[in-house]
């Protein structure tokens, strides 16, 4: 039987370190250099270089991995299976949703299904995702809290991706109204509401959804606007600008009570 | 006084009040005006070298800070002076848009004449600086035609018909110069401009020719969609049409024995009447692709760049006094700057700073008071970020329009393009 394990001397010791002290500042020097690079940026290059810092960092991950393993075990298949095989069991009954967490992580990187700059729903928490990291996906709510949610919910939970890689992303602006009122005309209004507001990607549809409910008629302004960063002020600028431009009309708006209907 | 490039006898014909349209001599150079479709626009193009430059100026531009704007000038350049105003007036005084009006009497050809089926009404597009408006109102003196004055804000806003109705009223040939200034972008401020259009497009209104901002244009084709493949617009001044262009503008002023020198390298700037392809000065070129064939921030940059050695300035200054147009001013070497100085907007300037910039290139400017109308900050924010555009140089109070100044054209577009802004289609991206 070959011996599983190399002379871990001094020098091989120096040479680990060395290289996990390598890969850890190369990983920090990676991400902190896409940061700045992706602040000068706007848009889909802004969102194409952020999502750059998880693969990369995988990337050095396995190379350091890949250098540190022939330096503490002989590189033979037998090695190899002995060890992933224990180091995998151990994983699988002490670290289990750590590892899970890892796998998923990989898996999220490889599958996209969120990246740096994605405005992401997972369990009801909506926010911009801001870090892919190993174990966790960090997100920025628009109440500007940070929330880190385990890789693992990838496995089980559904995962609202708002604009999935891209710079825009659909906003919603309602309004309730009065049901006695020419639809028509709101419809027109609400229309050149969303054309003029300084905010719009004009590359994108604008549509009114019109739904005629018992209390009065829902209407849902959608459009997109340049920069997904930008939907709260942009959902606020139509609601702002709409109302006004319906009160110059003299377009009621539905009471309260009917809206609290709505709402029930 | 410049030259149309329609020979001599056309040199006499643009002084005249209402000149008659010339044909263009065939032994003179063709003139560097002229109109074509849409279509027909060419960007000058950089090719090698000239590309990676204005590539590697464009990047350095994002990375660049506004509290240090401009790299130190060569040591060549630094010991040279501006211009004395009064000889920078007469080496490069503004553009004499009467020309252009020519070249869009010869694109038009009898139009204003026939009283056919054909359109009733000419589109003419023109970019920021490059002056649709003034061609407009020559050529409408030429015509004799109706020149119709944009609407008050207040009537784009509210009580419109009063100036749909009283303009309809008549019959003769009508030039409207400034459709950019008959809409606003504001819930309530689209109205007008899409009766008039309609009206207009229809026949209703009678013959007339709209000139309109690109900006204003592209943004109008998402309010009312108006296919106009026939719309014209000045072509963009290459190399050679820059050339000829600068070269009318000196021989104009009277200037003679007169020298242009490269301020780094101190070879000399040709200015050519009739440039072949290749006689082009590298400066020149490079000055017609940074400008991407806009004339207006062509000739901006170029009077600019334009510099004296200081007993040159000592000597033009005495020589002022007692020479009012200085035609005969014996300092006859004149320096050119090879650094385009161009204004440097703040990286963290924001979103408020890119919506500012993008109402005012929509519009072709906007008077203050209608801002907080248009714009989602409270009018003290605006002026103070107006305030701040100024010092940087990026926009200017015209009358009482703040319009993007013609040296920071390129720049506020650069600004605006990376941040994913609508924009006009006439130069790459």
């Amino acid at each position: 039987m070959t011996q599983m394990f190399s002379a871990f001397d001094t020098a091989a010791v120096v040479e680990v370190l060395l290289i996990l002290a390598v890969a850890t500042l190369l990983i920090v020097a990676v991400q902190k250099l896409l940061q700045w690079l992706a602040g000068y940026l706007h848009g889909q290059k802004r969102l194409y270089l952020l999502a750059m810092a998880p693969l990369l960092r995988l990337g050095i991950l396995v190379a350091s991995l890949l250098m540190i393993v022939p330096l503490i075990v002989e590189p033979s298949l037998q090695n190899m299976v002995a060890l992933f095989g224990s180091v995998g069991l151990a994983a699988g009954f002490a670290l289990k949703d750590y590892a899970s967490s890892l796998i998923a992580g990989i898996v999220a990187v490889g599958e996209r299904s969120y990246r740096n700059g994605d405005w992401i729903e997972v369990n009801g928490i909506y926010g911009e995702v801001t870090h892919v990291g190993m174990r966790t996906v960090r997100i920025l709510t628009p109440d500007d809290t940070q929330v880190s949610i385990p890789h693992l919910r990838l496995w089980n939970d559904p995962i609202a991706n708002a604009n999935g890689g891209r710079p825009q992303l659909q906003c919603v602006a309602d309004f309730f109204l009065d049901p006695a009122h020419d639809a028509a005309t709101v419809k027109a209004v609400l229309q050149d509401v969303a054309l003029t507001s300084p905010f719009l990607h004009y590359l994108e549809p604008i549509t009114v959804i019109v739904h005629e409910r018992p209390w009065g008629t829902h209407y849902r302004l959608k459009a997109y606007p340049i920069d997904a960063r930008q939907q709260f002020r942009f959902t606020t600028d139509l609601t702002v600008r709409g109302k006004a431009a319906l009160a110059r009309r003299g377009v009621r708006f539905a009471s309260a009570p009917a809206v609290a209907a709505l709402q029930a | 006084m410049t030259s149309c490039g329609f020979g001599e006898a056309a040199r006499t014909m643009i002084t005249e009040p209402h000149p008659p349209a010339q044909k263009q001599d065939s032994a003179s150079p063709p003139s560097p005006w002229e109109f074509v479709r849409l279509a027909d626009y060419r960007v000058p193009n950089p090719v090698g070298a000239t590309a990676a430059f204005e590539k590697w100026a464009s990047l350095k531009r994002i990375f660049r800070h506004p509290a240090n704007p401009e790299p130190p000038p060569v040591k060549a350049e630094a010991d040279l002076r501006a211009l004395p105003k009064s000889r920078l007036r007469h080496l490069a005084g503004p553009i004499d848009w009467r020309c252009a009006a020519s070249a869009l009497d010869a694109a038009l050809a009898g139009w204003p004449q026939s009283g056919g089926s054909d359109e009733a009404v000419k589109f003419v597009i023109g970019q920021p600086h490059c002056g649709h408006a003034e061609i407009l109102e020559h050529w409408a003196a030429r015509h004799r035609a109706l020149l119709v004055e944009a609407p008050a804000v207040d009537r784009i806003l509210g009580d419109h018909g009063h100036w749909l109705e009283s303009w309809s009223a008549t019959d003769r040939l009508w030039v409207l110069p400034h459709l950019e200034h008959c809409y606003l972008r504001h819930a309530d401020g689209l109205e007008l401009v899409r009766r008039l259009l309609e009206r207009a497009t229809s026949g209703a209104l009678g013959r007339g020719v709209i000139a309109c901002d690109s900006w204003a244009w592209t943004y109008l084709q998402r309010v009312w969609p108006l296919p106009q493949p026939d719309a014209l617009t000045l072509q963009a001044f290459d190399g050679p049409r820059l050339s000829r262009f600068l070269a009318e503008l000196v021989a104009g002023a009277g200037q003679g024995r007169l020298q242009f020198r490269n301020a780094t390298t101190g070879k000399e700037v040709r200015l050519e009447l009739a440039p072949a392809d290749g006689a082009v000065s590298p400066e020149i070129n490079h000055l017609a692709i940074h400008s991407g064939g806009n004339i207006g921030t062509a000739w901006s940059f170029w009077r600019s760049s334009l510099r004296a050695a200081p007993a040159q300035v000592e000597d033009a200054q005495e020589k002022s006094g007692e020479q009012a147009h200085g035609a005969e001013a014996d300092a006859d070497v004149v320096w050119v700057s090879t650094e385009l100085r161009e204004p440097v907007l703040p990286r963290e300037g924001g979103e408020a700073m890119a919506f500012l910039l993008h109402g005012l290139l929509l519009h072709n400017g906007l008077p203050e008071f209608v801002l907080p109308e248009l714009q989602p900050q409270p009018g003290h924010r605006l002026v103070a970020c107006l305030l701040e555009l100024r010092s940087l140089g990026a926009v200017i109070l015209d009358g009482e329009r703040w319009r993007v100044s013609a040296s920071a054209y390129g720049v506020v577009r650069e600004f605006l393009r990376a941040r994913g802004f609508l924009r006009d289609h006439f130069l790459r991206g």
